[in-house]
């Protein structure tokens, strides 16, 4: 939950806050839960709807890549890429990676970021990503497809320099 | 032969392996021929795999305890909440609170004292006072000694005899279904029991 809290809103302590105010929710209105979907499904769910209300909240705004650098520094939460062979110069590069995407991410509206995060980040099924948002499975799809390509188009730079020179 | 605009459409469902095994032979075809699918396709992956690999964010140590006392918090704060919103209530209405009550002792004190009034009084067998005896009622057989009238079927009535002296006067009550919890005052006994007349006059 906080993972998804934090890709969604970009602020660890946010993150954190949701996360609790979700489990609560679901504490408060757990007589309420019906075995229609997975609990996990319906705690997404929750989350996502208070990231939602938190956004707008909010009005979140777009960072730039320093305003990003420099959240990240204060942020207690580390951003790193799993690479468990890692040399150092690599770890670097996929931290770097790592930022890119967060910020990549951040910049997309809302409707493109949540499907994004819940099938390429958190890893879940187009089925259940469509439940939690409640959309029909196609326009999902659609919807990460685009959200992907416009991660793609902020990556290709690094990603060029990098990954694209070594293959 | 497929396009690069076909390849283009199908590249995400590619990367992630979900093209049925023909379609996907086709653009593997595809993009080892063509340079610039060839690219478009290890920068999807590259994505891809960045996105997947962004490491969890890990819960602090005290998380659970936070949640758990988040929800002491707010559970107690509804509870006060609720109190605060009765006790505004109270000091909004407090003239009405005030003549209610009054209202509610006058009608219980009244119910109470009618109830009273209406309460069977304490039975007092006729010729205790003289007898002195203790008296003891029970189901009893009956005994044409008095005669019954005005009685509903239902209500116990008292059956008397007089064994030949007046210390050995016993009452009893007749019930077919309850014993009487509540004994019936003298005045009312007397009143529904009649003693045979010598002569018989009221046959």
């Amino acid at each position: 939950m906080i993972n998804v809290a934090y890709q969604m809103t970009g602020d660890a302590e946010l993150a954190q806050d949701i996360a609790q105010e979700t489990f609560y929710r679901a504490y408060r209105s757990a007589a309420t839960y019906k075995q229609i979907a997975k609990f996990s499904t319906w705690l997404y769910t929750i989350a996502i709807n208070l990231c939602r209300n938190e956004l707008r909240r909010r009005k979140h705004k777009f960072y730039s890549l320093e305003e990003m650098a420099e959240r990240d520094e204060e942020s207690s939460v580390r951003i790193d890429i799993k690479d468990e062979s890692a040399q150092p110069d690599r770890d670097v590069e996929q931290k770097e990676l790592g930022k890119l995407i967060m910020m990549a991410i951040d910049t997309l509206p809302e409707k493109f970021k949540q499907p994004i995060v819940l099938r390429d980040v958190q890893g879940l099924s187009y089925e259940e990503t469509g439940k939690i948002l409640k959309l029909p499975e196609g326009t999902v799809k659609s919807r990460i497809n685009r959200a992907r390509q416009r991660v793609k188009e902020i990556l290709e730079p690094y990603i060029d320099k990098t990954f694209l020179e070594e293959n | 032969m497929l396009k690069c605009d076909n390849v283009h459409e199908l590249l995400w469902a590619y990367c992630e392996g979900s093209l049925d095994s023909e379609t996907g032979a086709r653009v593997k075809q595809h993009l080892s021929t063509c340079a610039l699918c060839a690219r478009e396709h290890r920068a999807a992956m590259a994505t891809l795999e960045g996105l997947g690999n962004l490491s969890p964010v890990e819960a602090p140590d005290d998380f659970l305890g936070k949640v758990w006392q988040r929800i002491d918090e707010r559970e107690a704060s509804r509870g006060l909440l609720g109190l605060g919103l009765v006790w505004s209530w109270v000091r909004l209405n407090r003239n009405v609170l005030v003549a209610g009550s009054l209202a509610f002792f006058i009608a219980l004190i009244g119910v109470r004292y009618g109830l009273q009034n209406d309460a069977p009084p304490q039975m007092e067998v006729a010729g205790e006072k003289e007898a002195g005896a203790a008296r003891t009622m029970a189901e009893s057989d009956y005994r044409d000694d008095y005669i019954l009238r005005d009685i509903p079927e239902t209500t116990p009535v008292l059956s008397g005899f007089d064994a030949g002296g007046q210390d050995t006067i016993e009452t009893r009550f007749i019930t077919r279904d309850v014993v009487p919890s509540v004994p019936y005052s003298n005045d009312y006994i007397q009143s529904v029991v009649q003693p045979v007349p010598d002569d018989d006059s009221a046959f």
